[in-house]
């Protein structure tokens, strides 16, 4: 069997501005929301170790950091993308009405191999609020028609189904993964960090 | 236009490299920055285009001769003429290749950098390096007399090396070993080199009785030099070389793994973390200098319907308003070709089809400058598998393809011949000018603001020169603030209550800041919170009054 390039899976986080993206993934990640915080400042990515069919892997999940505000993400943050995650709000019509661009986009910057089975996750947010406005058939709707996308309805402020929601992600991203072994080379991507520290200068005499 | 705050610190036109340094480290410490670029797309100059955008972009935006913007210009693009009797090459022809445009990603500025460089350090202390990938160049290449060979990179290369002697092995260690030692001010001279700084590289190393096979490796492929190559300049590149080497891989050099358009929205993202706003496709108009109410110099300029100022505005080689008659600009000249197969032939490419990324110098008889050839594939993700994507570049003489034209001839062919092995067939190629700007040139000590003008790329291997210049720029802009300190760790940056403020990591002056509902465009009657910034602690850092004022900040 061909070893495997990585065990890190990166998962985008997509949808419009004040869905809940950030508060999912911080109360996916760190249990812990907060009502007041909604646009995006300091929010960057943050990684999770799960264990998905007895394998631990570590996800990353990449939070728009406000550049979706006036559809501005550039094709650097689609990049290896191994799972994508598309939020609206279920009380704003208008955040599930944009899922469509918003998959679009994706499958446009991303250029998956293989559009047609590129896992999405379809997440409607703050169902603990009154004014629902989106409803669960219409959501499910959508997500059938999109090759029977998994949908689920979160609240990332009482913490409902986030977890579930995640493990899902997880698990298809990782399915995902494993198709996609075809670019390695024998030698892995190098990410820079500080440990890979150059060699003391009087030791640059060694080739 | 939306709920887009009028007044800034910072406004910033063009997504180049300088630009989003500028605008990643005025962010960092905590200025408002609205950066903006007139492209749909990141990066400008700097950009890397599927294969479909990159022959559009070649043709739509390159220069008329009355142009007094920064363009490319004298673009020639042709493909290989497949005819009945050569249908494809290598199963490959135009049509195939168009269809996998968007697996290519072509730079118009390709770069490499050194592993111990400017721009891995940058990144590595700035902890922007957690946004890219890169993937170290597989083997650098050399040639004589049109022969290719591969420079030996580690202790272990050079010593299984066949046309190295002996004798030259030792010649080249004690060589090399002392170039390491060497130090300008060193009392112990004798033990390394007494040689001016001026003096000739090449006469050094003639000195050092090096071989005539030594010098060509060391002076024309390790330094990237040529005869005329001072003894500091070529000593500043060998280390260079030699303290790049086994960082990360087995030669000096690194490639971000998508292209160097990455490059630029890495530092994009970081501003963007720190709070800075993004607005692609935008352009701003009627832009004026006026002075605020408390005596500044600020800038006004027409953005959309409505007026926004800023105290400082930053402008791209690419903007519209840069007139580059004012500006000291010169060309570099490119080529990009789409080969089945990679340059040598099967004696310098036994492993991987090829390698990932393959550098080859070239010096141009008679010039001090020479051919950079950085031949990429697949493996990084900027092309087909089963294609090579060739990058040419020169400092621009007479012409793009004039000034490359011996390089292409005695590395490609433009018909196809199966027999020929080592001569790959250019199956689609591209020729052109791109500006850049003058190294040694002093671009920011003219400038006082509050518009400041950004430098393009410069004819060099990386991006040292630009960083200099960054940081120059930087520091005549915020001459008390920090370049770039290190970001947190997403782990640091604890989302929380108001009364978790504690365990927060202090963001530079937006730390303290909390967001209500920003909700871009109409919302169908749902009602906005609040669209106003509002702080929840008196800024800690940012003491300009008028801030408040402009942002509604309020005190909690």
């Amino acid at each position: 069997m061909a070893t495997r390039k990585k065990v890190l899976l990166k998962v985008i986080i997509l949808g419009d501005s004040s869905v809940g993206k950030t508060s999912l993934m911080n109360q996916y990640v760190n249990k812990r929301f907060s009502n007041q915080y909604k646009a995006t400042i300091g929010a960057d990515f943050l990684t999770k170790e799960v264990v998905v069919d007895d394998r631990v892997v570590t996800m990353q999940i990449w939070d728009t950091a406000g550049q979706e505000r006036f559809q501005s993400l550039g094709v650097a943050f689609y990049r290896g993308a191994d799972c994508c995650v598309l939020v609206f709000d279920t009380t704003a019509p208008n955040t599930f009405k944009n899922l469509d661009s918003w998959r679009d986009e994706f499958l446009i910057q991303a250029s998956p191999r293989n559009p047609e089975h590129f896992p999405f996750v379809v997440l409607g947010n703050k169902i603990d609020l009154e004014n629902r406005s989106v409803s669960t058939k219409r959501a499910q709707q959508w997500c059938q028609s999109k090759n029977d996308i998994p949908y689920f309805e979160t609240s990332a402020k009482e913490g409902i189904n986030v977890d579930i929601a995640f493990q899902t992600i997880a698990k298809n991203a990782l399915a995902q993964e494993t198709e996609d072994l075809d670019t390695t080379s024998g030698f892995p991507n190098i990410t820079l960090n500080a440990d890979n520290n150059p060699r003391p200068s009087n030791d640059g005499c060694q080739c | 236009m939306n709920d887009l705050p009028k007044e800034f610190d910072l406004c910033v036109i063009g997504t180049g490299f300088q630009e989003s340094v500028i605008a990643a480290a005025a962010s960092r410490v905590g200025k408002s920055v609205l950066h903006i670029d007139q492209n749909e797309f990141y990066g400008g100059f700097w950009s890397s285009y599927n294969l479909e955008n990159f022959m559009n972009h070649l043709e739509v935006n390159k220069a008329e001769e009355t142009d007094k913007m920064c363009k490319i210009r004298n673009v020639n693009q042709q493909w290989y003429e497949f005819t009945d009797e050569i249908p494809e090459i290598n199963e490959w022809n135009k049509e195939k290749i168009i269809k996998d445009s968007r697996r290519f990603n072509i730079d118009l500025i390709p770069k490499l950098n050194y592993c111990n460089g400017k721009l891995v350090d940058l990144l590595i202390s700035s902890n922007i390096c957690r946004y890219t990938e890169f993937r170290a160049v597989d083997k650098v290449l050399t040639a004589r007399n049109g022969q290719l060979d591969i420079v030996p990179g580690s202790r272990a290369d050079i010593f299984t090396k066949k046309n190295v002697s002996i004798v030259e092995k030792r010649l080249l260690m004690k060589f090399i070993t002392q170039c390491v030692e060497y130090k300008a001010d060193d009392e112990k001279k004798e033990e390394t080199f007494d040689f001016p700084d001026d003096g000739k590289f090449i006469d050094l190393m003639r000195q050092q009785k090096l071989t005539d096979n030594l010098i060509h490796y060391i002076l024309y492929s390790m330094c990237m030099g040529n005869d005329e190559t001072t003894f500091k300049e070529g000593l500043d590149k060998i280390r260079m070389y030699l303290t790049s080497i086994g960082r990360y891989g087995n030669t000096p050099y690194l490639f971000p793994m998508f292209g160097c358009g990455e490059i630029p929205q890495c530092f994009c993202r970081l501003c963007a973390v720190f709070g800075g706003i993004y607005w692609l496709g935008q352009h701003v108009s009627d832009v004026n200098i006026i002075d605020s109410d408390n005596d500044e110099k600020v800038v006004k300029m027409k953005f959309g319907d409505e007026f926004i100022t800023s105290k400082k505005l930053v402008c791209g080689l690419d903007s519209n308003l840069l007139d580059i008659n004012a500006y000291p600009t010169s060309h570099i000249s490119r080529a990009v070709f789409i080969t089945t197969k990679p340059v040598g032939g099967s004696s310098v490419n036994s492993e991987l089809d090829g390698g990932g990324v393959v550098l080859l110098y070239h010096p141009i008889e008679g010039s001090s400058d020479g051919v950079t050839m950085i031949q990429l594939s697949h493996f990084t993700s900027c092309i087909s598998k089963g294609l090579y994507l060739v990058h040419l570049s020169t400092p621009f003489k007479k012409g793009a393809q004039n000034d490359l034209k011996d390089f292409v001839n005695t590395f490609f062919r433009e018909d196809y011949s199966s027999d020929d092995d080592t001569k790959p067939t250019v199956i689609y190629s591209a020729y052109f000018e791109v500006p850049s700007s003058i190294k040694g040139h002093n671009y920011v000590d003219s400038q006082n603001g509050p518009i400041f003008y950004c430098c393009g790329s410069f004819a060099e291997l990386d991006y040292d020169e630009s960083i200099r210049q960054s940081r120059l720029l930087y520091s005549k802009m915020y001459p008390d603030d920090d370049f770039l300190p290190k970001a947190p760790e997403p782990e640091e940056i604890i989302i929380g209550d108001e009364d978790e403020t504690n365990s927060s990591v202090n963001l530079g002056a937006l730390a303290d800041l909390v967001i209500e509902n920003d909700k871009s465009g109409d919302n169908e009657g749902q009602e906005t919170v609040n669209d106003d910034i509002k702080a929840e602690n008196e800024h800690p850092v940012d003491e300009n009054k008028d801030t408040e004022s402009t942002n509604d900040i309020e005190k909690a």
